[in-house]
């Protein structure tokens, strides 16, 4: 066989495999809809962190999957296509019971860095993770940039819960930009 | 040592055959309209690429109903998986094997 005609087969599987990823993919809707929720959170951190922040999450957390997998469920439908959808469910159920889990247990040992800290790093963890599973570049570089940003938050020095209410914003704007960035990317394509 | 062309499978090296498995290698199953529409096939010819890959074992085929819309969903099998990941490393062998283009 001919090196060049083995080269061109494995460019086409690379070609299809690329053209389906980008048909499935629907990042927009989670980024922007959990964003929208973040930034939703920021009145609960002010008024009443440890009460309601934990209720907050527990809800619309729930609420934001099913969201999602119903999105999901119909794009698939309308597309002609379905994801393996249970690294994605796994993904998310990791980030929803490490966020609370290290809430929770920040407030129970009294160790107000962990509980503000913890969730963040876990949710961007889980979307470096989100990244690989699409093989999303831009995904990736917001998952790395929000763990440096909290990297340096932390290192600033400012009160855990200034430094919660921060990162809270920070993480709801970065997510609804990036999720509209993908949007337009999607339109324009 | 065994010559890397040799792995190759002539059902799924087969360009058509090899761009079905590649896209249902990444998903749970696609639909009839999509494969056809993503690799530009006819209904007739993607078809009988589905029956020969079908006959081999390598893709399932299940066809149901939409409400009153009939609908064929195509998955690959776990061998029809592995024998997609086993051309693409024969492949590779091959084209490292051959050397770069002069």
């Amino acid at each position: 066989m001919d090196r060049d005609i083995a080269a061109q087969s494995l460019r086409g599987v690379a070609v299809a495999r690329a053209k389906v990823r980008s048909d499935l993919s629907g990042l927009w809707f989670p980024l922007i809809l959990f964003g929208a929720i973040t930034l939703g959170s920021v009145p609960a951190v002010l008024l009443a962190p440890g009460e309601i922040i934990g209720a907050y999450w527990t809800v619309l957390g729930i609420v934001g999957g099913v969201a999602t997998g119903v999105f999901y469920q119909r794009r698939e439908r309308s597309l002609g296509v379905s994801a393996v959808g249970w690294p994605y469910i796994a993904t998310a159920l990791a980030i929803m019971c490490g966020a609370l889990l290290t809430g929770w247990y920040g407030g129970l040992m009294v160790l107000p860095a962990l509980s503000f800290f913890g969730p963040v790093v876990v949710v961007a963890l889980g979307y470096l993770v989100f990244a690989w599973l699409e093989r999303a570049v831009p995904l990736a570089a917001m998952a790395l940039g929000l763990l440096g940003a909290t990297a340096a938050v932390w290192l600033s020095g400012i009160d855990p819960r200034s430094a919660g209410l921060v990162l809270a914003v920070l993480y709801g704007a970065t997510f609804v930009v990036t999720g509209v960035l993908y949007a337009l990317a999607r339109k324009d394509a | 040592m065994t010559h890397p062309s040799s792995l190759l499978d002539d059902t799924v090296h087969q360009r058509v055959r090899l761009g079905i498995l590649a896209i249902l290698g990444e998903v749970r199953r696609a639909d009839f309209s999509y494969l056809r529409d993503t690799l530009e096939l006819s209904d007739g010819n993607l078809a009988r690429h589905l029956q020969v890959l079908d006959e081999a074992g390598h893709v399932r085929i299940a066809k149901t109903f939409e409400g009153k819309r009939p609908r064929t969903w195509v998955s690959a099998t776990p061998q029809g998986r592995s024998a997609l990941e086993t051309e693409i490393r024969s492949l590779r062998a091959l084209i490292s094997r051959l050397g770069p283009t002069p």
